[in-house]
């Protein structure tokens, strides 16, 4: 038994240690020691544990360069091919800006493409991310 | 100071301690819904916040209608009074005449409840009570993100933070408690009362949910399905850490006349003593996460909740020792469980099956052991393994797993349970809430129907560029 009390009022009435093992210091002295020896042993561990993750390869930072100035290009000459002749100067303003807007949002589509190059590559050899609470 | 001034103070200490307790328990609903905000995708982040901040809605109201009462009123339930009750006629017992007024005042139309300088007292046990409640709840909420329906959730959040785990705290953290009374069932910090069940019920729920679309490949092998802001979901820990430690503190009863601090089972205890065994839980549970996950973010961080979920039941009494190895021990497995339970077909996004069911149950079931003999009263079993182990039983599935389970069953069966697949696939975001989260963003939702809408109008918002 860990208490150090016999009856309820011996107990309610303590002035002093109400702790498990109270009256036993060699036990408290054995569950100090283990967690000594938790706490060195995180100490060896916090050296030697490491996560896998690789970094990017040349090989995959290129693809991703290329990818991402095909899009680029691709989308910067589509919307010529569209223009009217007739279109109004509110049209062309429109046009304008649509312009200084999508090579934004292309460079993001080009970030998660590398994400997800990124995430193939080492997928086989990751540990799967989980979330607990 | 004049004696009447005297015995105010001492009304104002109580009234006070609680009071600021429970404001700071307010800390882990900002947590959990920064945490489970972090750990959805970017397409259900408002949604998954959303669905959180409404179990303050949802629980906070039923609460005050039926969960209150029911904490006071099914203490004896039952053992006394028979299945249809009344379980609290006064003439039937001594015990059931000294509850009886904690009965009358839970009624909603009680005056105890509303303004009244004759009671300071039972409104703010009413707070910290409605606090712990929507905890419980929230811990179900971050388990099903991404796919449960809104309503389907908050009916659940009722059921279970209104009623399965108040009947559990009537029986087992009560002091009319027959848990408690009869088998010496000892749960200081609620690890088998809250955690316990809410783990639980949370596992009998996902059981009829189901994983989300994409969580398992064709050969049923689990794929990770990443947050979309981890730097949040660690804030979000953060603050559930801090609401931890005024979660224990008000375990703590002090009232009005008292000489010294007690448990809720009227037991000595100090404050002190909390601080210093939630810090040492804390960085032990870390530890044991961080070793057993080797390195892993989600569980080592996780792993300082699991380390205080596994100490909690007896924190009043453990050495700090005790505490630490607990709390490492239940942290160190609590990855295993976790890892084991996704194998097995349940898509826990956020662990809360490892942490808060298995550490909830190891937690309560171990005060048994190693804090077994110590005496709770005249005429009350002393802590034993049976009775420990009886009720936390009693608690992870008579009042956990098993409303859970059925409650969702239930839902599902009349299709309110799930989202179809295409709302999934499209985001609850805009499915349940026509608005996006990250609205300025270029997700690939935003790039796909810009260069699918180019030319025809300038796109100002993703909602221009994406409308239902």
């Amino acid at each position: 038994m860990s208490s150090p009390f016999s009856n309820f009022k011996e107990f309610s009435d303590a002035k002093g240690p109400i702790y498990t093992f109270a009256n036993n210091p060699t036990m408290i002295g054995f569950l100090l020691v283990v967690c000594l020896a938790i706490v060195v042993y995180f100490l060896y561990a916090s050296y030697t544990i490491k996560q896998e993750v690789p970094a990017k390869t040349p090989a995959a930072l290129s693809l991703l360069l290329v990818a991402g100035a095909a899009s680029i290009l691709g989308m910067e000459f589509v919307p010529q091919s569209h223009k009217q002749p007739e279109t109004s100067r509110h049209q062309q303003s429109q046009h304008s800006t649509a312009r200084n807007w999508q090579p934004l949002a292309l460079l993001g589509m080009v970030g998660i493409g590398g994400t997800q190059l990124g995430r193939k590559r080492r997928s086989p050899r990751r540990k799967p991310l989980r979330r607990p609470r | 100071m004049s004696p009447e001034a005297q015995e105010f103070l001492g009304t104002f200490v109580a009234e006070s301690f609680y009071y600021w307790a429970s404001v700071f328990m307010l800390l882990i609903h900002a947590g959990f819904l920064a945490y489970e905000g972090g750990a959805s995708r970017t397409k259900n982040v408002l949604a998954t916040m959303v669905k959180n901040l409404l179990t303050l809605a949802s629980v906070g109201l039923s609460f005050f209608f039926f969960g209150w009462w029911v904490y006071n009123a099914f203490p004896f339930f039952p053992i006394t009074g028979g299945i249809l009750g009344p379980w609290t006629n006064p003439e039937q017992s001594k015990a059931i005449a000294t509850a009886m007024p904690y009965v009358d005042a839970s009624y909603p139309w009680s005056p105890a409840l509303a303004p009244n300088t004759g009671d300071h007292i039972t409104g703010v046990f009413f707070f910290a009570f409605a606090l712990f409640a929507m905890t419980t709840a929230s811990i179900l909420s971050g388990a099903l993100i991404e796919r449960v329906k809104i309503g389907a959730y908050l009916v659940m959040s009722i059921v279970l933070g209104s009623f399965t785990w108040v009947v559990a705290a009537a029986w087992g953290w009560n002091p009319f408690g027959w848990m408690f009374t009869q088998l010496g069932y000892h749960d200081f910090g609620c690890a088998g009362v809250v955690h316990g069940v809410s783990g639980f019920f949370t596992l009998g729920v996902l059981m009829n949910l189901g994983p989300r679309i994409g969580k398992y490949d064709a050969d049923g092998r689990p794929r990770p399905i990443l947050p979309h802001n981890l730097p949040l979901t660690m804030v979000g820990l953060m603050l559930i850490f801090v609401g931890f430690y005024a979660f224990l503190a008000a375990c703590l009863i002090f009232l009005p006349g008292y000489t010294g601090e007690t448990t809720i089972y009227g037991t000595p205890m100090t404050l002190a003593s909390i601080g210093v065994s939630t810090t040492l839980a804390l960085a032990a549970g870390l530890v044991g996460a961080y070793i057993s996950s080797k390195g892993d973010p989600f569980f080592t961080i996780s792993g300082g909740l699991a380390g205080i979920i596994t100490a909690g039941g007896g924190m009043d009494l453990y050495h700090p020792s005790i505490v630490i190895i607990l709390a490492f021990i239940g942290a160190f497995l609590m990855p295993k469980v976790s890892i084991a339970l996704e194998k097995r077909g349940i898509d826990d996004p956020v662990g809360a099956c490892g942490v808060h069911a298995f550490c909830g149950f190891l937690g309560s079931a171990v005060v048994g052991i190693v804090a077994a003999g110590y005496p709770q009263g005249e005429g009350i079993a002393s802590i034993n393994p049976i009775g420990q182990i009886v009720g936390t039983l009693i608690c992870t599935v008579l009042l956990g797993f098993i409303p859970g389970y059925a409650t969702s069953w239930l839902l599902k069966k009349f299709n309110l349970l799930r989202v179809s697949p295409q709302e999934e696939i499209d985001g609850l975001d805009l499915s349940d809430l026509g608005a996006e989260g990250y609205p300025e963003y270029a997700t690939l939702a935003f790039v796909d129907d810009a260069t699918a809408q180019r030319g025809t109008s300038v796109p100002r918002t993703s909602i221009d560029l994406a409308p239902e």
